[in-house]
Formats: structure tokens, sequence, C-alpha cells
């Protein structure tokens, strides 16, 4: 799965540790995400896509399977 | 005055730098805290640990056996507040570190099912095998190790 969270959140200006306060994770959690190591749950996808006021499909992308 | 300028520049963006990074180690500095073992669990471990030596000198010297079967499991006790602990504070965790523990915990059962499979098979055929009162030290070792390996993979 890859995703646009890097793209995104650089354009809030936000760092990643200010993200993963938003979102009640680690930092670790965001730098797995958006190194694509780690696919998030489906609550914490939609908490995501709620914080950047986009749809879910718009973030995550399906990688080459 | 530019020169003056330029350099008040260099000043302000080595702060700010500084700043961030400051503000970094002390994130992760808080978050490896948090999945360190809590004072609750350092306590309990060491009464764990007094227990067993306690269990072990005294059991040689009770005949009957209704206080041979009490001192013998003198040490569950401590580790059932272990594994509670253990649970809560996993439990608190976010999903990613959840994740990590669980890799952890499944790479030390499944360590821990081979190596008394192992040990059953060998005493099966004869051969005399050491005390497994080594064993729960021995989980927690590849426990910690199991656990750097997993954090080692989504970092």
């Amino acid at each position: 799965m890859n995703n646009h969270v890097r793209e995104l959140r650089g354009e809030q200006g936000w760092s990643q540790a200010d993200l993963a306060e938003r979102l009640e994770v680690s930092r670790q959690t965001i730098n797995a995400i958006e190194t694509g190591k780690y696919d998030p749950s489906l609550p914490l996808a939609f908490k995501l896509a709620k914080l950047f006021g986009r749809p879910i499909e718009s973030i995550f992308v399906p990688g080459k399977e | 005055m530019n020169g003056l300028r330029g350099y008040m520049h260099v000043v302000r963006d080595f702060i700010l730098r500084e700043y961030a990074r400051n503000t970094l180690e002390a994130t992760e500095r808080a978050e490896d805290a948090r999945r360190r073992m809590t004072p609750a669990e350092i306590i309990t471990l060491i009464v764990y640990l007094t227990a067993l030596i306690v269990s072990h000198l005294w059991l040689p010297h009770l005949q009957s056996s209704a206080p041979r079967v009490l001192v013998a499991l003198l040490p569950l006790p401590p580790i059932v507040l272990i594994v509670t602990l253990s649970v809560r504070r996993v439990l608190a965790l976010d999903e990613l570190q959840r994740r990590i523990e669980l890799v952890a915990l499944s790479v030390v059962a499944v360590s821990t099912w081979l190596c008394c499979l192992t040990c059953w098979l060998l005493q099966h055929a004869g051969m005399s095998m050491p005390s497994l009162s080594l064993g729960f030290l021995a989980m927690m070792a590849l426990y910690g190790v199991a656990r750097r390996w997993a954090q080692r993979h989504y970092a």
C-alpha cells in the first residue's frame, strides 16, 4: 500500500511528532506509515482522512500486487 | 549590514535546528520510557526471583505434601501479577507498538514450545536436562531480543 501522508503532512507544515500527537500515536508509527513499512488500521486511516479533510482513497493508494 | 543580517540568520537557524532536534529527542526518550518496564513490573520481577530462590532453598527441608505444594507454588502469584501488569502496559500502547510487542511474544511462544519439545524428546532418550527454573530468565532475554528485532523492522 502506498500513501501520501508525508506530502499531506508537509503541506500542513507539521512534523512527524506533531502529527503523532494529533493522532495520539507514537512518532515511530507515523514514520513507519510514511515509509510504507506499516499499513495503519482502518480506525487510524479514518482519523488521518478526517484530520487532512480528504477521503481515505485519496490518501492511501493500493500498491502493485 | 548585510553581513550582520546573514550572521543573525545563521544563528537563528542554528537555534531553531537545535530546538527541533532536542524536542524530537525528548519525544523519542518519552516513547522509549513508555515502552520499557514500569517500576511495578520491576519490583514484581524482584519478588518473583526472591520467591524462586526461597522456594528452591526451603523445599528440601519440608516433608509433608501440603506445605511442599504451597512452597513450590510460591513464585506463581508474582508471575501472574507480572503477566497482568504487562498485558495492561501493552494494551495502553498505540497500534504499531502493540504489534511489535505481539511479534516479540509470538517469537518467545514458538521458541519456548520448540525448547520444551526438544527437552522432552531428549529426556525421553534418557538425557538429563537443565533446571526449568532458568527458563523464565531465558524467555525474558529472548523477548528483549525479539522486540528489538521487530522495532528495527518497522524503523
